[in-house]
């Protein structure tokens, strides 16, 4: 049968005749991840953004600000039908979005990971940070890219400085953001800190029961994914799908996912 | 180590009680409660689907829906909707049924803590009393971790003690062949002796709800197969 067909009616079979040589069909073998590319500040309205590329897969993260009372991070992810066929259905892709907003935003709340109390401006008006995520192209592993896009945009975010308002009604009580060269600020121009970076790896299972790392989107669909999100010797869970054995998996995972979070960590820092 | 507020042991679950085919018109329906949580579940199908580009050629689709005790659906029932679709699907025996649409309706009826163990017990049942062939039995539980002052875990906790602990964890695990079906954690980050622990005692109480629901469809076949 031709290559194309096999790849497309019975993506298993086609799999299974690559991982006998411990190879994927895009050259990886199943340990290693695609290149990632990171560009900051990538958006020039935004406080701070990002753009990562995983791949063939690529998100666009902006980060906004708003004066609220409790400071705070919030996150929304967007998984548009323009990024993949398989968000067509808008209720497949919902299901996937608010996952992907609330653990992010509980991630990235922690206080061992951030600290809300930079966010303090006047008085008790804080920032509250909107980080806004856009797949523009998806190709699986949709929670690594997200939250280190994240990462990368909070980190890049700068907060500017406020003076008190002077235009409307209630121009005393409220603040605006400071124009060049202003005197009499109230709150300095600074930029973000975060005390952790939360490090994700995510794994697919293949057909023949092995784990590859960093999967692509037919991987995915092949069978269960488990995502870890590391922070300092501790991690989170997010295994879906079946199919693990309940003592050993993880055992023997963990190896594999240190040096891939090693690699993670000098994409920041170059 | 800190006590349960309901003077139950770290390790022990709510009392569990199932109610098979509750609602009689629907193909397959469940009741599952643990203590004060409680889910109804009804399944229609395999029938034909109702949308044609839903149909698959070579397998049934599955389609999840919860919707919540009051209100409309929110984010947190669009979440459970995803989480036990790929449930689902593991232990589904879908290219069964090929073009066909499998329908799984999750009402919650009553929420006090440990609600999505408690869905995904109900829809499994709801799918058995369908007579949809599965290939695995995954039970569901819910853990709570609390790290302060010495981490504790807590089996199946209220809706008090979800608010009171730093790591919430819902497992389904496939008794018979000791395989994770899945694990979605949320909270604090644990190290590995603490999620070794968790694993351990998901592991063991999925076997205690396995011999629960073994013996309560045997006592109920017992009493349909009996003359008169």
């Amino acid at each position: 049968m031709d290559a194309d067909l096999l790849q497309r009616f019975n993506p298993e079979d086609f799999y299974r005749h690559f991982l006998a040589d411990g190879l994927r069909p895009d050259g990886r073998g199943l340990r290693q991840q695609r290149s990632a590319e990171l560009q900051r500040h990538a958006l020039g309205s935004a406080l701070g953004s990002a753009s990562l590329r995983l791949g063939r897969s690529s998100v666009l993260c902006g980060v906004r600000g708003e004066l609220e009372e409790l400071g705070r991070i919030e996150v929304s992810v967007e998984l548009p039908p323009l990024c993949s066929a398989l968000f067509r259905e808008k209720h497949r892709a919902l299901g996937q979005m608010s996952f992907l907003s609330k653990t992010l935003t509980e991630v990235l709340n922690l206080p061992s990971v951030f600290d809300p109390k930079q966010l303090l401006c006047h008085g008790d008006v804080s920032w509250v940070l909107h980080v806004h995520i856009v797949c523009l192209n998806y190709d699986g592993n949709a929670f690594d890219l997200c939250l280190l896009a994240a990462i990368a945009a909070l980190e890049d975010a700068e907060l500017p400085a406020l003076v008190k308002g002077t235009l409307g009604p209630e121009a005393g009580e409220r603040l605006a953001i400071a124009p060049a060269n202003a005197e009499d600020v109230v709150s300095e121009a600074r930029r973000l800190v975060l005390l952790a970076r939360p490090l994700p790896v995510t794994f697919a299972r293949m057909p023949g029961g092995q784990w590859v790392l960093d999967p692509c989107a037919v991987e995915e669909s092949l069978g269960a994914s488990v995502s870890l999100c590391f922070l300092e010797g501790r991690w989170l869970v997010f295994h879906q799908g079946g199919g693990a054995d309940a003592n050993r998996f993880l055992e023997e995972l963990m190896p594999v996912a240190r040096t891939s979070t090693e690699k993670l960590t000098k994409l920041f820092e170059n | 180590m800190a006590a349960r507020r309901d003077g139950r042991a770290a390790n022990q679950l709510r009392p569990p009680q199932m109610e098979l085919r509750p609602l009689l018109r629907a193909d397959g329906s469940a009741r599952f409660r643990f203590g004060d949580t409680a889910v109804v579940c009804a399944v229609f199908g395999p029938r034909e689907p109702r949308f044609r580009h839903r149909e698959l050629f070579d397998r049934a689709s599955l389609e999840v829906v919860v919707r919540p005790r009051i209100g409309i659906p929110g984010p947190k029932e669009r979440q459970m909707e995803a989480l036990l679709a790929r449930q689902l699907e593991h232990v589904i025996l879908a290219n069964q049924y090929p073009r066909t649409q499998i329908s799984v309706i999750v009402q919650l009826s009553c929420c006090d803590g440990a609600v999505s163990a408690c869905a995904g017990n109900a829809a499994f049942l709801a799918l058995l009393d369908a007579g949809v062939a599965m290939k695995a039995t995954a039970m569901c539980v819910a853990l709570a971790v609390k790290l302060e002052p010495e981490p504790v875990i807590w089996l199946d906790p209220t809706e008090a003690e979800e608010a009171q602990c730093d790591a919430l964890i819902s497992l389904s695990v496939d008794g018979s062949r000791n395989q994770l079906v899945s694990n979605v954690s949320s909270g604090a980050f644990l190290d590995a002796a603490t999620w070794a622990s968790c694993i351990e005692a998901a592991g063991k109480s999925c076997k205690v709800l396995e011999a629960f629901m073994r013996m309560s469809l045997q006592k109920r076949l017992e009493t349909f197969l009996k003359p008169g």
